[in-house]
């Protein structure tokens, strides 16, 4: 007798659970992600379909247990051709993710309200980067797409990278508080060398 | 290689975008690898006669009847009546319009309900254009490729909202 048929559907239903699920899916719960083995299927048909397999930790209220996110061969490709976002929503999350996720989460530093930072930075001319009337939309942009949640803290669709997305993401925030740092210009000659792998040969 | 015309690339652009144009595209893998991970690929026919691609679900979709219990992002009631009302206008003369003006849609909305649209109605635009329930053409908003492939429940419990709005008694006087 085969496990092979029995196997297929448990490993077809979680694929689609995962794929469809707002919130990390616990192995205790979801055998396929409990045994290696079948969670090794699981990965495998997610890759085929440009995903990948995330582990979240627990942490806090957070649960723990598995989401999906873009695998590392699709997430350029989607990044490239992304609409919807526009650049203030882009400013407004980055601020977000550098001072609630970097200074108040990993630093342990106080941090002050979003309102109070964001009308703390000016652009270059003085002026105000994103005025208080642009500033509601961008919010509800990024809280569609479940990239903050309604405290204007980083949300779920931040747990959904990669290592080497979220140390893309890592590095980006060097270049963005310390350009002129050694580490960013490490970084950005890093980058370039992958950008153009030929030169490098 | 993994490259932007690989299967798995091409459905995770797919995915993302809930439609490509079915040119080009490495179908049969595509399909493939697509049912063995509990989705289907449904051809379809774009506005123009070209051939597109839809990405829908094997079987029931997750979540309906399924154990464990799985938590899935849900439209708000703003966003469903923008749907319906878009849908309802869309249907609302012989014959039907592909496409409906946004504010015409906002308009509706407000002698309907009585309130303003004003700073819901773009959002829920937007959400709703993102899960591909409706598109955008021009400045006029059509009906989205995943209503393509609903199923006959999701397609039955939209015909009957939207032929509740029109039987409402102040559905005429409303929209005019």
């Amino acid at each position: 007798m085969t496990h092979e048929a029995p196997d297929d559907a448990l490993v077809m239903e979680t694929v689609q659970a995962l794929e469809a699920a707002s919130s990390p899916l616990r192995p205790r719960e979801w055998y396929a992600l409990a045994d290696a083995r079948l969670r090794e299927m699981v990965e495998a048909r997610l890759q085929a379909i440009g995903r990948q397999l995330i582990e979240v930790s627990e942490q806090g209220a957070r649960s723990g247990g598995f989401l999906t996110g873009w695998s590392d061969a699709a997430a350029p490709v989607i990044a490239a051709r992304r609409a919807g976002l526009q650049v203030n929503d882009l400013a407004v999350l980055s601020i977000i993710y550098l001072h609630s996720h970097v200074l108040g989460t990993l630093l342990g530093e106080q941090t002050v309200p979003l309102d109070a930072q964001l009308a703390a930075h000016e652009g270059p001319d003085g002026r105000d980067i994103i005025s208080a009337g642009d500033l509601e939309e961008c919010l509800q942009r990024l809280r569609s797409r479940e990239l903050i949640d309604r405290a204007k803290s980083p949300d779920p669709a931040l747990l959904r990278l990669s290592a080497s997305q979220q140390r893309r993401l890592d590095d980006s925030l060097v270049l963005l508080c310390r350009p002129n740092s050694l580490l960013a210009l490490q970084i950005r000659q890093d980058r370039a060398r992958l950008e153009r792998p030929e030169a490098a040969r | 290689m993994t490259g932007t015309t690989s299967p798995d690339v091409q459905l995770a652009l797919l995915r993302h975008h809930g439609t490509v144009s079915a040119e080009g595209k490495p179908v049969r893998a595509m399909e493939n690898s697509a049912e063995a991970a509990g989705r289907h690929i449904h051809a379809a026919e774009g506005p123009d006669g070209d051939a597109l691609l839809v990405l829908g679900w094997r079987g029931h979709e997750p979540g309906r009847g399924s154990q464990p219990r799985i938590t899935r992002r849900q439209l708000t009631m703003g966003q469903v009546k923008f749907l319906v009302v878009c849908a309802a206008l869309l249907s609302d003369r012989q014959p039907a319009r592909a496409a409906v003006p946004f504010a015409e849609i906002t308009t509706a909305l407000e002698r309907l309900t009585g309130r303003s649209a004003t700073g819901t109605a773009g959002p829920a635009a937007d959400t709703l254009t993102r899960a591909g329930l409706l598109a955008w053409s021009g400045r006029d908003m059509v009906l989205g490729p995943a209503t393509l492939v609903w199923d006959a429940q999701t397609r039955d419990t939209i015909a009957v909202a939207v032929r509740r709005l029109h039987e409402h008694p102040g559905w005429r006087d409303r929209i005019s």
